[in-house]
């Protein structure tokens, strides 16, 4: 329940949007799908600024590009062809496993990568797919996925995320996950993707407070641990699932 | 600062003040759309899910706000009773609706689906549900509704719904197969692949699923019989199918108060100091109760006939606390926010005492003591300075003679977690005055009955001014046998004057609310080398949590239905019920046979395993049999002694033998590699291994010389038609 809620804001720009952030009016939060925020028990919040109307719904494909509108929802990205299919469809299965559809139909691909309970399965198959984010600060600034999920709280106080981008490449692709039970979040996740040359991306989530890119030579970092599954768990399944991930890729 | 929201609902324009942290789904029902349901707050049970701009989303995690220029349809816009449409016919026919709750979300997600898809696979079906749950169907018939929706928007006429039936019984009391039966058996009933691995093959006319279930067999009535014997419509089910009003928090209450609870953050504490004054204060807020302002009368929440054979070890609000989710004061405010505001007010100074977290701590000399006081009264053997609220002993022979004559003795222990019963509808209560100055309880509950009893002297009221209205329940599973919130509300009425409402969030569910009692099992089975049983023990440790309901009574039918099942010249059974500061256990659906069924069905397998003996033999040949006498039954009848039990008939040997046919067992076993057998069973999916086995079980139902039931026969004149 956001019991002190006062103000609900709908920004007529970006800029607006981005100045209504750093305004300081009280606790203020960026309102996209609303699928985390507005289901809080949060006595705190006092301020939240609506992203609705500010055109960043819809896909725009390219060349070399699709442009994903951070307001998309997950359900819009998933059902359509041109991010949904290909690479081996991973992002679209990620999504699956990430929500169920009325969830889909809501969250939005913006609000899953800028809140800190998205979970691992979006970014790690985006971070595969090489994708990048565009901010507004309010002027655009595009940054890699990976250097966003680094500083994502910091950004997020002063930036809104515009775009996803995901460069359209001839790519295999190949996911693999393990959870307590089909429909719940991964423990850990694995995403690969890997062209003609022998060139691969591979990222894997749940091993770290977010999700990163990986070699295949595997770093190893501190390894998280919660009520899913305990660190040593995590760092024996890991290995498994990037090799499968590898695997259906055709990287092996 | 109030918002002014303009949207189109199921329609029709609208332009409303909301605040601005209002979720859509309080807009919804304030506007009278009581179809859209409260299940959570996370948008994870999909029980609010409505229709917005043709999508289904929840509308619990969603402002009214965030509505602006949509168009939203809730389930009022599909039809009413006396005008319901295919989807709403699919469903009635199909049985897709049980308590209810669910429906109205199953029923908009279909008519999504149809809207853009209207030849839908099996898979599709499923599909469309995602994210609506349901505690009470399995899904099964909802997706054969959806299937059979979809065949009637097509302009189709579907078979009617037929059952596969396990056969019709003959004068013999053997089953003839019938035609439905030969067919689904044709069809690859068998198979058990389950839907994921197909397209909606079902048996070939789109509307029937590949998982198929089975029913009891059919009576052969012929034209004796136009109403037993025979399916019957569900009558509560138009109302259900189309979302109108008729769960307890579907009403309008003028001058409604909002009720909100504070819980202990502790396990195990006493409440030192607590001062309600600043929440008082607060604008809005019409009461706070603390222990100091209601009568100490100790109760058990038991759902239970009198004397209820449960501790009487509560009170509705008292001076310790003992488990994080306890209640400590309970707040009436004008708004269900002024409420939440108000429980930050209250001061309360704990002194934290040791918990004890683990069943067996409980019973380690020198453990907190969690029932200390003197006024909470047992029932039947306990002990609270050990922390025993319940221990049951009954014996049938001397199993240390049983164990001296067997080949084999095999003892393992078992364990059963807390599990929740779930229900997708929460604890849900509005008390008010009437206008015979009767206090009316209007409440989610399994007992009506017990609730106006037990509440009685809590509330320093004759039963005579008290009426609970019990109006349909959104699932409760053993869940609501238990008079969980009733008398805080009341309490809160009583103290303002108004009507109350008192509606768990699903967290106060998930902490607050009761679970099954989970058990540490530990069974001793004496066998000859040819599978004979020569003894049979089972030790039981249950955990009833914080509090005793259903402590001893649970845990006696772990005992009188289980352990029988499998017949034996001695039998053992020993159970401690333990208090931890833990949430409660109580009643949940099986009543202690789920937990012994587990650890014993587990346990034969263990005992085949170690004779090289078919499972399935080992049963066969010690399972009950017509003419036994269940011997432990005249011991253990909660807490008094019981009735003897003789099985009249058994269809424990058909039930299994028809069973494993279904399912090739004897041909699966012998493929196994386990007995040199080719693996021929191909997994269905990579790194996967497959297996076959089953379990049996004994219920009853009714309590002799407990339970007891009465029923009104009125002759109507005819008023149908």
């Amino acid at each position: 329940m956001l019991v002190n809620l006062r103000e609900y804001h709908r920004p007529r720009s970006v800029a607006e949007a981005v100045w209504m952030i750093r305004g300081g009016r009280g606790q203020t939060a960026v309102l996209a799908g609303g699928t985390e925020l507005v289901g809080r028990d949060d006595a705190e919040l006092q301020v939240v600024v609506d992203l609705k109307g500010l055109g960043l719904k819809g896909m725009i494909e390219e060349d070399e590009t699709i442009r994903v509108g951070a307001m998309t929802t997950l359900a819009e990205l998933a059902d359509r062809e041109a991010a949904g299919t290909f690479a081996g469809g991973i992002l679209a299965r990620a999504i699956r496993q990430a929500a169920p559809a009325t969830i889909r139909a809501a969250a939005t691909i913006g609000g899953t990568l800028a809140g800190e309970k998205g979970g691992d399965e979006i970014p790690t198959a985006l971070l595969a797919l090489g994708a990048t984010v565009i901010l507004a600060e309010p002027e655009p600034r595009e940054m890699p996925l990976g250097a966003f999920l680094a500083n994502r709280a910091a950004l997020m106080d002063r930036a809104v995320i515009t775009h996803v981008v995901i460069p359209r490449e001839d790519v295999r692709g190949g996911i693999a996950w393990v959870s307590r039970s089909p429909g719940d979040r991964a423990i850990v996740v694995a995403a690969a993707t890997a062209n003609s040359r022998g060139q691969r991306r591979v990222a894997v989530g749940g091993l770290a407070p977010y999700a990163r890119a990986v070699d295949p030579s595997l770093q190893v970092w501190p390894i998280a641990s919660d009520h899913r599954a305990g660190a040593e768990y995590r760092r024996q399944v890991a290995p498994v699932l990037i090799r499968r991930a590898l695997e259906e890729a055709g990287a092996l | 600062m109030n918002l002014n929201l303009t949207f189109t609902l199921n329609g029709e324009s609208r332009t409303l003040e909301v605040r601005p942290g209002e979720t859509l789904l309080e807009t919804l029902r304030r506007e009278g759309c009581f179809s859209v349901k409260h299940g959570c707050e996370s948008g994870e049970c999909g029980n609010c899910a409505v229709l917005v701009d043709g999508a289904l989303r929840p509308s619990c995690v969603m402002l009214a706000a965030q509505a602006e220029g949509s168009q939203v349809t809730t389930a009022e816009a599909l039809g009413h009773p006396n005008r319901m449409g295919p989807i709403h016919r699919a469903f009635l026919e199909a049985g897709g609706v049980q308590c209810g709750y669910c429906t109205p979300a199953m029923v908009l997600a279909t008519r999504q689906l149809l809207d853009e898809n209207p030849a839908p696979t099996e898979a599709e079906a499923r599909a469309c549900l995602s994210g609506v749950l349901c505690r009470c169907t399995g899904y099964v018939k909802p997706v054969e509704a959806i299937l059979r929706a979809a065949a009637y928007l097509r302009g189709e006429e579907p078979a009617p719904v037929e059952r596969p039936s396990a056969g019709v019984l003959t004068a013999d009391g053997r089953p003839r197969p019938t035609a439905t039966d030969v067919a689904a058996g044709a069809a690859g009933a068998g198979t058990g692949d389950g839907p994921a691995a197909g397209d909606g093959a079902g048996t070939g006319d789109g509307v029937a699923t590949l998982t198929r279930t089975i029913t009891e067999a059919d009576l052969e009535v012929g034209d004796l019989l136009k109403v037993v014997g025979k399916p019957q419509p569900k009558l509560d089910g138009p109302k259900l199918v189309t979302g109108r009003p008729c769960f307890t928090g579907d009403v309008e209450v003028r001058g409604l108060l909002h009720a909100r609870l504070l819980l202990s953050p502790y396990a195990h504490a006493r409440i030192r100091r607590i001062d309600a004054a600043r929440a008082r204060a607060l604008p809005g807020v019409h009461a706070v109760l603390t222990h100091a302002d209601v009568p100490r009368v100790s109760y058990t929440s038991a759902g239970q006939s009198w004397p209820e054979p449960s501790p009487h070890d509560m009170r509705s609000l008292d001076d310790k606390v003992r488990f994080v989710g306890d209640r400590v004061a309970a707040v009436a405010a004008e708004t269900a926010e002024i409420a939440r505001q108000a429980l930050d007010l209250i001061e309360v100074e704990y002194e934290p005492l040791a918990p004890v977290l683990d069943l067996e701590d409980a019973l380690l000399p020198g453990a907190p003591v969690i029932h200390d006081e003197e006024d909470s009264k047992g029932f039947g053997h306990f002990d609270f300075s050990r922390n025993i609220a319940a221990s049951i002993v009954a014996t049938h022979g001397d199993v240390s003679v049983g164990f001296a004559e067997a080949d084999l003795i095999l003892e393992k222990t078992y364990r059963v977690p807390k599990v929740q019963q779930t229900s997708l509808e929460p604890h849900v209560t509005i008390t008010y005055w009437d206008e015979d100055g009767r206090l009316v309880v209007r409440t989610s509950t399994q007992v009506p009955f017990h609730v106006r009893r037990i509440i009685a002297p809590l509330i320093g009221l004759p039963m005579a001014k008290i009426r609970v209205i019990k109006p349909r329940v959104g699932g409760g599973f053993g869940g609501k046998q238990e008079v969980l919130i009733e008398d805080i509300c009341a309490h809160l009425t009583i103290a303002t004057g108004r009507p109350v409402k008192l509606e768990y969030t699903r967290e106060e569910e998930l902490t607050a609310a009761r679970s099954r009692h989970p058990q540490k099992i530990t069974i001793k089975t004496g066998v000859k080398r040819d599978g004979t049983i020569t003894a049979n023990e089972m030790r039981v440790i249950a955990d009833t949590g914080a509090y005793g309901s259903h402590a001893l009574t649970v845990q006696s039918n772990t005992g009188v239905k289980v352990l029988p099942l499998y017949r034996a010249p001695h039998l053992r059974f020993e159970c401690t019920t333990v208090y931890t500061n833990l949430p409660p256990s109580g009643a949940f659906r099986g009543y202690g046979v789920p937990q012994g069924a587990f650890a014993m069905e587990s346990h034969m397998d263990e005992v085949a395993k170690a004779l090289g003996m078919d499972p399935v033999e080992l049963r066969r040949k010690n399972w009950i049999r017509v003419g036994d006498v269940n011997p432990l039954s005249k011991k253990m009848n909660e807490g008094k002694e019981g009735y003897s039990q003789e099985i009249h008939s058994c269809g424990l040997a058909e039930c299994v033998d028809r069973a494993s046919a279904a399912i090739g067992y004897a041909e699966k076993r012998a493929q196994s590699p386990l007995r040199g057998g080719p693996a021929t069973w191909p997994a269905r999916l990579p790194r996967t291994a497959r297996g076959a086995g089953g379990a049996i079980a004994m219920q009853g139902s009714a309590i002799p010389g407990v339970d007891m039931g009465g029923a009104i026969i009125k002759i109507n004149e005819r008023i149908d038609g």
